[in-house]
């Protein structure tokens, strides 16, 4: 993780020197300086899998304590006990958590449905909060968090990691400086062939420990997996979508879950661009995939490609050498004169970044947060990611939910 | 059945003007090619690969005309 981090520091560094983004972005340079600083205290609230994982890459972290955790569901606790040792105190009550314990912040990383219940007492109680994404089930919880960000003037980050994710910050350059020409219209879906579930040990945990598939706690395949692209959309378009159309249903996993097995929008943004985005778990030959499209080439933000829509012309002798061979073997075109075949670009593409990193965003997104939270530094464009994220996801959640098309709620804005 | 051979100085010299002449067509195609589709010049240079493997090619095609007129030759003297 610190080797990641510092690979991280090093490839940005580049980039700036490059005269590269991005003064808008003053977390990234905390990361070169937290040794020898002072001890920052956090907690953590649902160490699942997912909060296990945030604990590897805080614990990686200089000058930080993890000075307390919170779980109701036995098998976590037990375990994050174990992984932070005895100097942790555990308990079975966040509130209590909060109540008892004196530090500087809290890392949440519950199911979704509590997002909006702990992260306003968090924040209540005078603590930063980092809290997983996405940020919550309804738009007003969205907006009560906000709020409680703004009343208490404290940090909060939406685990959108994808902010802090080298990779996507160069294609986010790259576009800024319109080498794709102006964006006309972005193409993202999420791929996995899997029933999403998790083993259960007995039958009355089931909605405990499968909550992603129950309306009650979570919006399935948008709050976990769209949140993440449509936050990325957002960034790249500057912008909120206006409104979104969709449809989405089970028509593969039908094993008693609530949510859909997929889904399919369209969002529209102010600018006329339109955003086309499906997720399906029955199927996972295209994987997932973010692609702005310009008339000048195409961004493949995910996987990190630039495809020219004019790629470089071939040597003037090959050029010669093919037009021959045409002229001698090609058929005789039966589509009439104006008819030419729809063939795709065949630029084979170019990596955004010679060194691929390993790391997702997430390490160095724990480390901005803590950076963040020692020298009570308050972004409120991350919050305002995470909440502009959150709100399209529940729109695309509400569309296909009642067969409609849903605008951007009004008055939601920071 | 495997005879001694030898390649006289003649016989090289007549290969080497023809492989030479294939290379002149070849970098003909090339400077045609750049002018027709307005090449940057220095594709004279860069692109000398591709001219020698073209000239290997034209070089081909005259080995494989020669053998056939020999062939025909003979038959044609037999009749």
């Amino acid at each position: 993780m610190e080797t990641n981090r510092r690979d991280f520091v090093k490839t940005f560094s580049a980039m700036a020197a490059a005269g590269m983004f991005v003064s808008g972005m003053p977390w990234l340079k905390d990361l070169y300086a937290q040794d020898g600083l002072k001890t920052v205290k956090l907690g953590i609230i649902g160490p699942g899998s997912r909060g296990m994982l945030l604990l590897e890459h805080l614990k990686a972290l200089p000058g930080l304590e993890i000075s307390c955790y919170c779980d109701d569901y036995e098998p976590h606790f037990e375990r994050a006990g174990q992984y932070l040792g005895p100097d942790a105190k555990g308990y079975r009550d966040y509130r209590d958590m909060l109540e008892k314990e004196q530090m500087d912040g809290v890392v949440i990383a519950v199911p979704l449905h509590m997002h909006r219940e702990i992260t306003v007492a968090a924040l209540d109680a005078g603590l930063h909060v980092f809290c997983e994404k996405a940020m919550a089930q309804t738009y007003e919880d969205c907006n009560e968090m906000v709020k409680a960000r703004e009343r208490n003037n404290k940090i909060l980050y939406v685990g959108h990691q994808r902010i802090f994710n080298t990779r996507i910050l160069q294609a986010l350059k790259e576009i800024e400086d319109g080498d794709i020409g102006e964006v006309t219209q972005m193409r993202a879906y999420w791929h996995r062939n899997s029933d999403w579930r998790r083993p259960v040990p007995s039958p009355e945990l089931e909605r405990k420990i499968n909550w992603r598939m129950y309306h009650e706690y979570s919006l399935g395949l948008m709050t976990e997996l769209a949140t993440h692209h449509l936050q990325v959309i957002n960034w790249v378009l500057k912008d909120k979508p206006d409104y979104v159309m969709g449809s989405g249903g089970i028509n593969y996993w039908k094993d008693g879950r609530e949510v859909f097995d997929n889904v399919n929008l369209v969002y529209h943004y102010p600018s006329g661009t339109h955003v086309i985005y499906d997720s399906l778990i029955s199927n996972k030959k295209y994987g997932m995939e973010i692609q702005a499209m310009g008339p000048k080439g195409t961004i493949e933000i995910e996987t990190g490609y630039r495809y020219s829509e004019q790629p470089p012309p071939a040597p003037g002798i090959i050029q010669l050498i093919n037009n021959l061979e045409h002229n001698i073997f090609d058929a005789i075109p039966i589509g009439g004169a104006s008819w030419v075949p729809e063939d795709p670009s065949t630029d084979k593409g170019t990596y955004l970044l010679d060194k691929m990193l390993k790391t997702d965003g997430t390490d160095v997104q724990m480390a901005s947060f803590v950076a963040d939270v020692r020298n009570n530094r308050i972004d409120p464009w991350l919050t305002q990611q995470g909440f502009y994220a959150g709100i399209a996801t529940i729109m695309g959640f509400e569309a296909m939910m009642n067969h409609r098309i849903e605008n951007w709620p009004e008055g939601l804005a920071i | 059945m495997f005879r001694d051979t030898t390649i006289t100085a003649i016989v090289k010299r007549r290969e080497l003007i023809i492989f030479g002449v294939c290379f002149l067509g070849a970098y003909l195609m090339n400077v045609i090619g750049i002018i027709q589709n307005h090449s940057p010049a220095k594709e004279l240079i860069t692109q000398l690969h591709v001219v020698l493997l073209v000239s290997g090619v034209f070089y081909g095609v005259v080995i494989l005309l020669r053998v056939l007129y020999h062939l025909i030759s003979r038959l044609w003297v037999r009749k």
